[in-house]
C-alpha cells in the first residue's frame, strides 16, 4: 500500500481493512472485555480518521495505530468501571476452540502487568520483532527484552512449565 | 504455542460486520460534523443577528417579545445537572477521592447484599485513619513499612427507610473505605443502599497487608457500591446514573452534566437520569420487591 498522505473514505475503508483485526485482538488481549475491545477499536479508528495523519511510511501507519489502541487500551483499563476478571463469550469460545494448554498460556499471556503483556503478545501473538516492538512502544530495544525476559520468568511460575523461549 | 493456535485466536477474535460498520459510519460522521459545526455557529449568528436588528429596529421599540412559553415547550427544556444539584456544596468540600482502579460493573443484584436501604439528608462528612503495615522483602527479609489509610464517615438522617432494621428519624453513620464518586456534601439527599461490613475494619486480608492498632469501624453499614454516582433526591425528582435499569422507564428523562466531572466520573456524563417522584418510588419499590427487600 502506498503513503496516503490525505484520508478519502476509500482508503479509509482499504487501512481498515487491512488492520482492523490485528487492532481488535490486541484491544481484547488488553482490556480483556469484549464491550471495551469495541470502544477502544471504535476510538482507534475514530482518532484515525479525524487526524487526518501524514505517515512516513506503511510501518509508520500501522505502529501509530498500534501505539493509539495501547493507549485508548490505559485509558480502559486504568478506568473506574474497568473489571479485573471477566470471562466473556469471547473467551468461552476461545477456550472451546484452543487446546487447553495454549489456552492457558494466552489466559496467563494477557493476565500479566501491562509492561509484561504488551511487548510477550506484540512478540509472541502478533508476531513483531524488539526492535518493531520497540519503535511501536516508544521504548528501548534493551528494555523490551528486559521486559520480555521478565515476562517470561512471570509466565513460567504461572504456568510451572519453560514454553516460551526467544 | 504453535502457528495453528494462533491462527484460531485469530479467527476467533475479531471484529464483526456490525462493529465495523458502526466504526466506519462513527468515524466519517463525526468528521463530517467537524466540518459543519463552524457553517452551523456561523449561520446561527447570522439569524440571532438579524432577529435582534428585527426586535429593536425603529418600527418596532414597543415591542416586547413576552410570549408565554408552552407547557410542551418547558416540558421539552433541558434539563441540567447544575440546576437540580446545588454546585456551591461541592466545591466546598475538600476531600480528595480514592484511587479506584479495578472494580466489577453496577448490577442492581448487589442489593441483594443490603441490610439497609435508606433515603435522607447528609448531616456530617468527615475522615478516619487508620494505621497499614506491609509487609515486603524488597530492602531486607520480613521488611515492614508503615502508612496510613482512610476511611470516609458520613451522618444521615433517615427521613425514609426502603428496607433493613433502622428507625425514620434516625442518625445513621456510614463508614466506606472507598469515596463516593461525587462526594456526598452536607445538606444533600440521597439514597443509600447499605451493608452490613461488620464491626471491625478488613484491609487485604489475602496479602501482605494488614491493618494495626485500632481496628475497631465507627459503623457497620457501608455503601454497597460507592464507584458510581449515587441517587440523589432533587426537588424536581430522583437522580440516577442509567446503570439502574429498572428505573429507566418511558417517563424517565435524560440529564444533561453540564459541570465538569472527574476523569472517573466522565463515564456517567451521558448517562444521568431522572425521575419523578412518583415513578421513582413505583419502580424501586418494584425493585425492592423482586429482590425480597422490603420491610
Amino acid at each position: 500500500m502506498k503513503i496516503q498522505p490525505l484520508r478519502t473514505d476509500g482508503c479509509f475503508e482499504e487501512v481498515m481493512e487491512k488492520y482492523s483485526d490485528m487492532i481488535y485482538r490486541i484491544a481484547y488481549a488488553n482490556v480483556r472485555v469484549k464491550a471495551d475491545a469495541e470502544d477502544v477499536f471504535q476510538e482507534v479508528w475514530c482518532r484515525y480518521y479525524q487526524k487526518n495523519k501524514t505517515f512516513e511510511s506503511e510501518e509508520h501507519r500501522r505502529n501509530w495505530l498500534i501505539n493509539v489502541t495501547l493507549k485508548c487500551c490505559k485509558k480502559i483499563y486504568s478506568s473506574v468501571r474497568y473489571k479485573r476478571t471477566i470471562l466473556t463469550d469471547d473467551m468461552s469460545l476461545l477456550k472451546e476452540r484452543l487446546p487447553e494448554r495454549d489456552f492457558e498460556l494466552y489466559d496467563a499471556v494477557i493476565r500479566l502487568p501491562e509492561k509484561y503483556r504488551i511487548p510477550i503478545y506484540l512478540y509472541y501473538y502478533e508476531g513483531f520483532s524488539v526492535n518493531e516492538i520497540s519503535d511501536i512502544t516508544k521504548t528501548n530495544p534493551s528494555t523490551v527484552r528486559s521486559q520480555m525476559k521478565r515476562g517470561r520468568e512471570k509466565l513460567k511460575e504461572i504456568l510451572k512449565g519453560d514454553e516460551f523461549s526467544e | 504455542m504453535n502457528k495453528e493456535s494462533i491462527e484460531i485466536i485469530r479467527d476467533t477474535l475479531k471484529p464483526d460486520a456490525v462493529l465495523l460498520e458502526k466504526t466506519k459510519f462513527k468515524a466519517v460522521s463525526t468528521k463530517k460534523m467537524n466540518i459543519h459545526i463552524p457553517a452551523l455557529i456561523a449561520a446561527c449568528l447570522i439569524v440571532i443577528i438579524c432577529v435582534a436588528f428585527t426586535v429593536t429596529g425603529p418600527d418596532s421599540t414597543d415591542f416586547i417579545p413576552t410570549a408565554p412559553v408552552s407547557e410542551t415547550e418547558a416540558e421539552a427544556k433541558e434539563l441540567l445537572y447544575s440546576e437540580l444539584v446545588p454546585q456551591g456544596s461541592l466545591k466546598e468540600n475538600k476531600f480528595d477521592r480514592n484511587v479506584i482502579l479495578s472494580v466489577a460493573p453496577f448490577s442492581e443484584t448487589y442489593l441483594k447484599d443490603s441490610a439497609a436501604v435508606i433515603e435522607g439528608e447528609i448531616l456530617s462528612v468527615g475522615k478516619k485513619e487508620y494505621t497499614v503495615i506491609y509487609e515486603f522483602d524488597k530492602f531486607e527479609k520480613g521488611g515492614r513499612l508503615t502508612q496510613k489509610t482512610e476511611t470516609l464517615i458520613i451522618e444521615i438522617r433517615a427521613d425514609k427507610v426502603w428496607c433493613g432494621d433502622i428507625k425514620e428519624g434516625e442518625t445513621v453513620t456510614v463508614e466506606t473505605e472507598m469515596y463516593f464518586m461525587m462526594l456526598p456534601a452536607v445538606g444533600r439527599k440521597y439514597v443509600l443502599p447499605l451493608c452490613d461490613e461488620g464491626k471491625e475494619i478488613k484491609f487485604d486480608e489475602a496479602g501482605q497487608t494488614y491493618l494495626s492498632g485500632n481496628i475497631k469501624r465507627e459503623s457497620i453499614y457501608s455503601i454497597i457500591y460507592p464507584f458510581q454516582m449515587q441517587i440523589e433526591k432533587t426537588e424536581k425528582g430522583y437522580l440516577f446514573p442509567a446503570t439502574w435499569k429498572s428505573l429507566v422507564t418511558a417517563d424517565t428523562k435524560d440529564v444533561t452534566v453540564d459541570i465538569n466531572l472527574a476523569d472517573e466520573e466522565q463515564y456517567y456524563a451521558d448517562k444521568m437520569k431522572l425521575n419523578s417522584k412518583e415513578v421513582f418510588t413505583e419502580q424501586f419499590t418494584k425493585l425492592l420487591n423482586k429482590l425480597n427487600l422490603t420491610n
